[in-house]
């Protein structure tokens, strides 16, 4: 999600990000919650699987990223310890 | 950008008190169902075989008001997971609010299985709080506006996203400082739950207009449909069953949800019997949808076209309430109301750092992501 920007950054301080670069990850994740929420609108069984996933998709992310503080700003460390 | 930046900062501020005492009313008001169910004031049906007879409701109707002849039936509910109808009964004509008498009756027996005591526990008050704050209309309109607020606070904090983003990474939280640390989990948690905020803070605000909002579909409804019936006398109900009966033959996709008996109080008509209908979706089980049927003749039925502000009304309240998913669901909006109250305190924090904190530590901070060379 978030990789392609990593390899020309060695480290936090990274080249500027255009806004698509910015905020195509937030709104994946957007898109994601939004269709999660009216899915379950729709009906039962599927439906609500469907919407219960959608949503899981930003508290995952929140304890991912909270949980390896370091997460980005170490050079290709994309296994995140998630062990908080 | 400046402009931006206090933006989210006023609005945020404006709110924030309002939005704390939300979320953390809002937490327990998400289980309600389980909660009021573990605290057993809800009655049960006793076990029977898998369909027996039901009998016919003005049959049940009748064994309530053996149990309270002093007093005028209102409205009777009808449990959907449960054999059972609820007749809310009134001492007066016209209800006072907190003396309804709420009798359970067994649909299969007739047997009045008991009263539901008088709702004034616990989750009510959080109710309250969470609604009006004990002000009645006034409140739950200033929480309405506070959703506003909050709305315009999300979409700020949406924009002012950027600048503190653009040098890095998606998920980065920094731990040089606290405040460092702090800024980005804000940003983090912001960002990811924006949807759900939205959601939650605008069908919140929606839900604030419910009052004035069916007032005013009554005000414009209302009258036309009941001219003919002016200054008629109220009219005894000939046959409930028979109304009901012919509501589900006439709207056989829908479920009759409740009835309001013949009633001069203003939620009623003198001269009908209002059939309460709803869908059989998830979707459109929140579109409670009137039938009026003459109250002496159940051939005879209007059933007034919803306005579109009404519907809107109803599909905005399971998306409040997070209410439509089972219990799964119900624990996803518990964590994602967490998740932003975590949201609201670290913004609180962020500004009185800023505010308080050192001029020197506030500069490399905020600066920094907008200003730093490359």
């Amino acid at each position: 999600m978030s990789s392609s920007a990593s390899t020309s950054a060695p480290s936090a301080r990274m080249a500027q990000l255009s806004t698509w670069q910015v905020f195509r990850a937030p709104l994946l994740v957007g898109i994601v919650a939004a269709a999660g929420l009216v899915f379950g609108l729709f009906g039962d069984g599927m439906w609500d699987g469907l919407c219960w996933l959608g949503l899981s998709v930003p508290i995952l992310l929140s304890l991912i990223y909270s949980a390896g503080w370091n997460f980005g700003s170490q050079p290709g460390s994309q296994d995140v310890q998630v062990d908080a | 950008m400046r402009l931006w930046i206090q933006v989210h900062t006023w609005t945020s501020l404006i709110s924030m008190i309002f939005l704390l005492m939300l979320c953390l009313t809002g937490l327990p008001l998400i289980f309600h169902d389980e909660i009021s169910h573990y605290l057993e004031d809800e009655i049960s049906a006793p076990a029977m075989p898998p369909g027996t007879p039901v009998l016919p409701l003005d049959r049940l109707i009748a064994s309530a008001r053996q149990q309270l002849p002093e007093q005028y039936v209102m409205f009777v509910a009808v449990k959907e997971t449960e054999p059972l109808v609820v007749v809310a009964m009134s001492p007066t004509a016209i209800p006072v609010p907190g003396q309804f008498h709420r009798l359970t009756v067994d649909t299969r027996t007739g047997v009045v299985l008991g009263e539901e005591p008088p709702r004034q526990d616990v989750m009510d008050i959080i109710l309250r709080m969470h609604r009006d704050m004990f002000t009645g209309l006034p409140g739950e309109l200033f929480l309405g506006l506070m959703g506003l607020v909050f709305a315009v606070s999300i979409v700020s904090g949406v924009v002012v996203y950027w600048p503190f983003m653009r040098r890095l990474q998606f998920g980065t939280v920094r731990d040089r400082s606290t405040r460092l640390k702090w800024l980005d989990m804000h940003n983090l948690l912001g960002i990811v739950t924006v949807s759900w905020t939205l959601a939650v803070g605008v069908t919140g605000t929606i839900n604030t207009l419910a009052v004035p909002l069916f007032d005013l579909w009554r005000a414009q409804t209302m009258p036309a449909l009941l001219a003919p019936y002016q200054g008629k006398p109220l009219a005894e109900a000939a046959s409930v069953e028979a109304a009901v009966d012919a509501v589900r033959t006439a709207f056989p996709d829908r479920l009759v949800a409740s009835v309001t008996m013949p009633t001069t109080a203003r939620f009623g008509s003198p001269q009908h019997v209002i059939v309460w209908t709803k869908g059989r979706t998830p979707f459109t089980a929140r579109m409670f949808t009137p039938v009026m049927v003459d109250a002496r003749d159940s051939a005879k039925m209007v059933a007034p076209q919803l306005a579109w502000y009404l519907r809107a009304l109803q599909v905005s309240r399971p998306l409040h309430f997070g209410d439509y998913g089972g219990l799964p669901l119900k624990i996803i909006w518990a964590l994602l109301d967490v998740i932003t109250i975590i949201v609201l305190c670290s913004g609180l924090y962020l500004w009185a750092a800023k505010r308080w904190g050192s001029k020197r530590r506030l500069a490399s901070v905020v600066a920094a992501p907008v200003t730093a060379s490359p």
